[in-house]
């Protein structure tokens, strides 16, 4: 297990010392070996450089970026400012990038920071942060490079593809950096070049200050070339030709800065490298040798310089370590530790000899016995406990190292006051933390020893419960009462973890109580919260009653928010009684919790919550009473909700949901083009999220609840957006697929959203906005066309039926040529259907669906201006069914419209008298006289029945509804062919006209009623006026 | 009492007191006092002082100067903590100056005028905490009280009275604040008319009365045209006009006059670039732009931390719009840095 932590640590220590960045060494370089370079720009010092060096310091670059992007209207930024604004926004950008946890979008913005960079040294030549632009664009490349290297090095062995494909993207990256690198160094040796001799420049400072400035920077780009290759070689193996030569390469740059800069900085860092680039080639002895040249140097107080010997003297011990003189590497690092400072220990570089002391007396205890091995063994447990206190390179493995030397007490610790326990406690609770970082590192590297490491970790949890019980019992009036609250804490965490929830609970929820002071109590609460969720979760799952768990839990939560208002603690705690009120349906509950989160965290809640509401709404039968409150609420959640995250860089999938639903609320109240901006929201819009594959909208019941709430919105925005309507069908169908009964699925969808849009197109008809309802009304074409290509739409007779009837509503909706187009696609569906019908008696559900059809036939070709096609169709349906008083008044009303539309008086007396006479005499066509008479009869008889028979009422006030009408339409055709007649013909028909209009007002005063009266009234008007 | 209208027996021996004095001072160190004013330093011995002038000798020429003039007075003889603690103040560091007044043994100084120069900016460093937030108006106000019923021939009295006023208007007894105003616009000179207009116009604006706020901005800036005194104040007028203007409804107006003064404004001029970018954070806020908002009262937060009463008042601002904009943490930081940097300012206390 030894051997194969430390092979791990070796890979570690060797990816870590790569990556000693370039942004660092640049900065070394650029400070210390010439610190006038620094100088850059520092002229513009001036307020607004203050401000965004301000925001800069406290990391808020998303803060500066949003002011760069308005700084030209900040009346203090001065016009000097305003031209570097590029410069600082790259700055920005890199700095922004660099805080992202998300790698993708890291890599991306750093990119997107190298390419401002480059376009600003590019677009201002004269610039004097021209140059820095410069050096800039190639470190972020660089450091890409580095990225990807480090990653590419901590991968599992197997795993060559990936890093393959990390390696190219490094080599790519460090490509990119050269072309900004070599210009800097063209550029500055120009720039040299073209300044006044030294001996003048002397006279004027600025100009001896400029040179500075550029030789500085000319080195700069001297080492970040050569750092390139360096960098490069990693993407190799060491044993590769390729890996080699790159190498050579690099040895030979450095070498040759270290001739150039012999007495500076600079200089010894070439020598450095060039000692690396032998190390890492395998030439041990010429690297010892580079690495002399600087351990071996006059002890200089320079920081910089000390940190380079630091650093030299851990790649001397690693190439002493491998040449298996162990001695030497504890000679010397010894003695440069020896000679350092006690802060000096503390940083990184020293931490690093540290480690290589302590991993040479482990190897030499490893090989030695007796009190020798025993003594080494001490030595390096002491190296790896100090290097563990400090976070960094090695703190992991110093720690792995401690865990796997094995618990440091035989024995339990006997404990005889609070103090002696609590430390106990902390003891056994660091080795029970060091175990498990170590099993954790093992199951990679040495996979049997993860089983031991685990149970020492186990072990050394209960010593550590064991000891801060004790702690807690003998803890009396002199024990600090911030010490006793603290080993209770631990003690509250350790049942947590051991899931012993119910301690754990009460524990947490008494230190809260009693302890508020104590810096550990609102998680203490928080820990208390999570026990009874879960006591809560148990319980509901098993069936068994979970109200005292539910009070606990609303009772620590209001302990939290009382407490500790303002801390992610209360928030949790209130999510979660929010979270258990919806899921027990308690939406009042739910409602008044959520007052209580703080305005700015109340977003998710308030999505959840209007999403409760909706749904629940949606589920009512109707939307009236309380039910009917259920909807402006959810719409006034959902939307707070949805404008609170907007803000938010990350979403959860149950806040995506929540605008999912308010989506489907702006389509409920006809709200389209705000839905469509719901939906397409480039943060948290669910179409958004969905089309990036988010994985937050990946279900793909959410996906296809997107689409449809889409192209629901595409097709009823005004103007429709088709073109995004049919997109959204394409991906609709993708997503629903073709497995199954996923066709009638599809189709199902289209119908119910058909509906919703005629719906909608009857509204705006109604309203008098006959060119919006068009316009809804062509876009709906298309989804019936989608409808009408689907496999199974023609071989059902609901979807055709329905097309059909819409098309013909449409066409109803509609006049002139738009109306006739859905006519004719309406009658060629009908008559389609009919012939299937009549080819397939099975095709059609019933026969009274048959006829239904039919009659809708004629109607379309009545309405197409057929009228001898639409009358016939009706005839020939009288036959079979003569007393249909729906099919006699359809006949009726097609003579009556032919005979006024193509002048016949003929077709206008049969619409009266009725036609079509049988051998019995009668007409098979009534006429509207007949109707008249029949529905007076009718209406008579059912009122007679009606008594209190509500349905027999309703009989006859249909009835009585139809009388008033036939006699209506008997009087308007008449008058009709009194126009169309001459001298007494004509007087005889108006004064026939007028004399049944007159009877009809003296016997039914109120001629009908609110729905007849007027047009009644207004028909005796027109007679009146006809002479 | 009108503090311009003193009675002539005692103003009479008043000035024979600084005479006897200064000649005794003169006589015996040979130094001299020092006016710093807007033109420069006169040396000489102050032989007269009242609230609106203060004249100056020097062989045997009398140099009077309005009180409006002047900067400050460096009085010969006066204890070493002296000077220190008058550039402290001047720079917005209150406590450090207080620090150094405690240093001063009052039992050495025999000058009326040295005495009064401690006392006076003894009140002003309370005072000026107090606003902050960071101690007693109470006390602050009684301070102020003592100093003007027992110096009223100091020429530091306009300053204290206008002192008085704020601390009132702190307390928003905005007609005791407004009477305090209305004493300064007694005095003759333009600048005073031109001040109390303003300050005027600022309690109202406080107020709420934004109306009748505007009117004494207007006021204010028709009394400092012309006078070369008074012109000082034409920015600040002309910027709580434009707050006042915003107020009511002419956002877009009052943006670009802001911005406008901002630009004019000398980057030293701590005090009115913090009032300038509050002012403006108000206007984005009307507007409905919580974003620039936000940066405008970030300026402050980050560039004019020593006017400590705008500062508390951006904190205030930054920890709502943090919140809005969903960083809580930033919310809470600003929060805590109001409470902890300004714990008795009401806007902690909001």
């Amino acid at each position: 297990m030894t051997r194969s932590l430390s092979i791990q640590s070796a890979t570690r220590a060797r990816s870590a010392s790569w990556s000693i960045s370039f942004r660092q060494s640049s900065a070394i370089l650029t400070l210390a070996a010439f610190t006038s370079v620094a100088g850059v720009g520092s002229a513009r010092a001036d307020l607004v450089d203050e401000f965004l060096a301000g925001l800069r310091q406290r990391g808020w670059h998303d803060t500066a970026l949003e002011y760069l992007d308005q700084a030209d209207q900040d009346p203090i930024a001065s016009a000097s400012f305003r031209k570097n604004i590029d410069y600082e926004r790259a700055v920005t950008q890199s700095a922004l990038a660099r805080q992202s946890p998300n790698e993708r979008l890291r890599t991306e913005a750093l990119l997107a920071a190298a390419s401002t960079f480059q376009q600003f040294a590019q677009s201002a030549p004269d610039s004097p942060l021209q140059i820095q632009s410069l050096a800039s664009a190639g470190n972020v490349f660089s450091e890409l490079a580095l990225y990807a290297n480090n990653k590419a090095e901590k991968l599992p062995a197997s795993a060559n593809a990936q890093r393959k494909e990390l390696y190219d993207s490094a080599r790519k990256h460090l490509e990119r950096a050269r072309a900004p690198l070599t210009t800097l160094k063209e550029q500055c040796i120009a720039k040299l070049q073209a300044l006044p001799k030294a001996a003048e420049a002397q006279k004027a400072r600025s100009s001896l200050g400029n040179r500075q400035q550029l030789e500085g920077k000319l080195a700069e780009a001297k080492f970040l070339l050569a750092k390139l290759d360096f960098e490069k070689a990693r993407t190799y193996s060491s044993e590769s030709k390729a890996g080699k030569k790159v190498l050579q390469s690099a040895a030979k740059a450095f070498s040759k800065l270290y001739e150039e800069y012999e007495d500076k900085l600079v200089g010894f860092y070439g020598r450095f490298y060039q000692g690396r680039s032998y190390q890492v080639a395998g030439d041990i002895e010429k690297a010892l040798e580079c690495y002399l040249d600087i351990v071996d140097q006059p002890p200089i107080p320079n920081r910089d310089f000390r940190r380079l010997v630091a650093r030299t003297h851990r790649y001397r011990a690693e190439c002493h370590a491998t040449g298996k003189n162990l001695d030497q590497v504890i000679k010397e690092c010894s003695e440069w530790l020896q000679e350092s400072s006690n802060q000096e220990l503390a940083e990184p570089d020293w931490l690093a000899v540290s480690y290589q002391l302590a991993a040479a007396y482990e190897a030499k205890a490893e090989a030695a016995s007796g009190k020798d091995a025993q003594r080494q063994r001490a030595e390096a447990r002491k190296l790896f406990r100090e290097i563990a206190k400090y976070p960094g390179e090695f703190q992991r493995d110093a720690k792995a190292k401690i865990a796997a030397g094995g618990s440091s007490r035989d024995k339990p610790v006997l404990v005889r006051n609070f103090a002696e326990a609590f430390d106990a406690g902390k003891e056994s609770l660091e080795q029970m933390n060091s175990a498990k970082l170590a099993a954790k590192l093992a199951r990679e590297n040495n996979p049997d020893s993860v089983e031991s490491l685990t149970e020492q970790a186990l072990v050394e949890q209960a010593a550590a419960a064991g000891y801060f019980r004790q702690a807690s019992r003998l803890a009396d009036s002199t024990t600090d009462r911030d010490q006793l609250a603290t080993a209770r804490y631990y003690l509250c965490w350790l049942y947590w973890e051991a899931g012993r929830l119910d301690e754990a609970a009460v524990l947490g929820e008494f230190l809260a109580r009693r302890y508020p002071e104590n810096k550990y109590a609102p998680v203490a609460a928080k820990l208390a919260l999570a026990s009874y969720e879960r006591l809560y979760n148990a319980a509901k799952q098993a069936g068994e009653p979970a109200s005292f768990e539910a009070q606990q839990l609303a009772a620590v939560a209001e302990l939290l928010v009382l407490r500790w208002p303002d801390s992610d603690e209360a928030k949790a705690g209130l999510n979660l009684l929010i979270s258990i009120a919806l899921r027990d349906n308690r939406l009042a509950d739910a409602e008044q919790l959520l007052t209580r989160l703080p305005a700015s965290s109340r977003a998710g809640a308030e999505l959840r919550l209007g999403g409760a509401l909706w749904t629940r709404y949606l589920r009512a039968a109707n939307g009236a009473g309380e039910v009917g409150q259920l909807k402006p609420k959810a719409g006034k959640l959902l939307a707070s909700g949805f404008e609170a995250i907007k803000a938010k860089p990350q979403v959860t999938a149950g806040e995506v949901t929540g605008v999912l639903y308010l989506a489907q609320f702006l389509l409920a109240v006809g709200e389209a083009g705000q839905a469509v901006d719901t939906l397409e929201n480039s943060s948290v819009g669910p179409l958004s999220l969905v089309n990036a594959q988010s994985p937050v909208a990946s279900r793909p019941e959410f996906v296809q609840e997107t689409y449809k709430a889409a192209l629901r919105a595409y097709l009823s925005t005004t103007p429709p957006q088709r073109e995004k309507a049919q997109a959204m069908m394409t991906a609709l169908e993708a997503a629903i697929g073709n497995d199954g009964n996923a066709e009638q699925k599809l189709i199902s969808i289209y119908v119910s959203l058909g509906l919703q849009l005629q719906q909608q197109i009857r509204s705006l008809s109604a309203d008098g906005q006959a060119e919006k309802a068009r316009a809804v009304a062509d876009s709906f074409a298309d989804l019936l066309t989608r409808v009408t290509e689907r496999a199974g739409a023609a071989s059902s007779w609901k979807v055709q039926n329905w097309i059909a009837q819409t098309n013909l509503q449409l066409g109803q909706g509609l006049s002139g040529a738009d109306a006739q187009r859905y006519f004719k696609q309406a009658a060629d569906t009908y008559r389609a259907l009919i012939t299937k019908a009549e080819q397939n008696p099975k095709f059609a559900p019933s026969p009274v669906s048959l006829l239904a059809a039919k009659k809708q036939l004629a109607d379309c070709q009545l309405s197409q201006g057929d009228f001898s096609a639409a009358f016939q169709q009706y005839a020939l349906m009288l036959k079979s069914k003569p007393n249909m008083l729906e099919l006699q008044q359809a006949a009726a009303a097609a003579l009556q419209q032919w005979g006024t539309a193509e002048e016949e008086s003929q077709r206008l007396e049969e619409a009266i008298r009725g036609a079509m006479p049988q051998s019995n005499r009668k007409n098979l066509v009534w006429g509207w006289i007949r109707i008249s008479q029949i529905a007076d009869q009718a209406k008579r008889k059912a009122a007679k029945k009606a008594g209190s028979d509500p349905k027999q009422k309703k009989r006859a006030e249909k009835y009585q509804d139809l009388f008033f009408e036939a006699r209506l339409h008997a009087a308007e055709a008449r008058f009709a062919a009194a126009k169309l007649a001459n001298g007494a013909d004509r007087t005889k028909q108006l004064n026939t006209a007028r004399q049944s209009l007159d009877s009809m007002k003296r016997l039914y005063p109120d001629l009908g009623g609110q729905k007849w009266r007027q047009a009644y009234l207004d028909l005796i008007k027109q007679l009146g006026q006809e002479k | 009492m009108n503090p311009w209208q003193l009675p002539t027996t005692r103003f009479a021996t008043l000035l024979a007191t600084i005479a006897c004095v200064a000649f005794l001072s003169a006589s015996s160190a040979l130094g001299l006092d020092r006016i710093r004013d807007r033109n420069g330093v006169t040396s000489g011995k102050i032989t007269k002082m009242s609230a609106l002038s203060v004249t100056i000798t020097r062989g045997g020429v009398d140099t009077k100067k309005p009180v409006e003039d002047i900067v400050s007075i460096t009085f010969d003889d006066e204890p070493e903590d002296l000077a220190p603690a008058r550039r402290a103040a001047e720079r917005g560091r209150y406590q450090d100056a207080i620090d150094r007044l405690g240093e001063i043994d009052r039992g050495d100084v025999d000058r009326k005028e040295i005495q009064q120069e401690i006392d006076y900016l003894e009140c002003l460093c309370t005072a000026q905490l107090a606003l902050a937030g960071q101690g007693s108006l109470d006390r602050a106000e009684g301070k102020i009280s003592k100093f003007l019923s027992s110096n009223s021939r100091s020429y530091r009295v306009p300053e204290t009275i206008e002192l008085r006023g704020n601390v009132l208007l702190a307390k928003q007894d905005y007609d005791g604040a407004r009477a305090q105003y209305a004493k300064l616009g007694k005095a003759p000179a333009p600048y005073f008319k031109a001040r109390s207009a303003l300050l005027t116009g600022r309690s109202l604006q406080a107020e709420g009365d934004h109306q009748q706020a505007a009117a004494a901005f207007d006021s204010a800036l028709d009394a400092a045209k012309g006078n070369a005194a008074a012109e000082s104040q034409q920015l600040e007028a002309t910027l709580l006009g434009a707050v006042s203007q915003a107020a009511l409804g002419d956002v877009e107006q009052s943006t670009e006059t802001i911005k406008q003064i901002i630009e004019q404004s000398g980057s030293e001029d701590t005090q009115l670039l913090a009032q300038a970018y509050n002012a403006l954070g108000d206007c984005h806020l009307q507007a409905g732009n919580a974003k620039a908002a936000k940066l405008a009262f970030l300026h402050v937060d980050l560039l004019f931390r020593s006017a400590t009463a705008e500062h508390a008042r951006a904190l205030y601002e930054l920890s709502r719009l943090w919140n809005d904009l969903g960083q809580g943490d930033r919310a809470r930081d600003a929060k805590q840095r109001l409470k902890e940097e300004y714990p008795g300012s009401r806007w902690a206390n909001r």
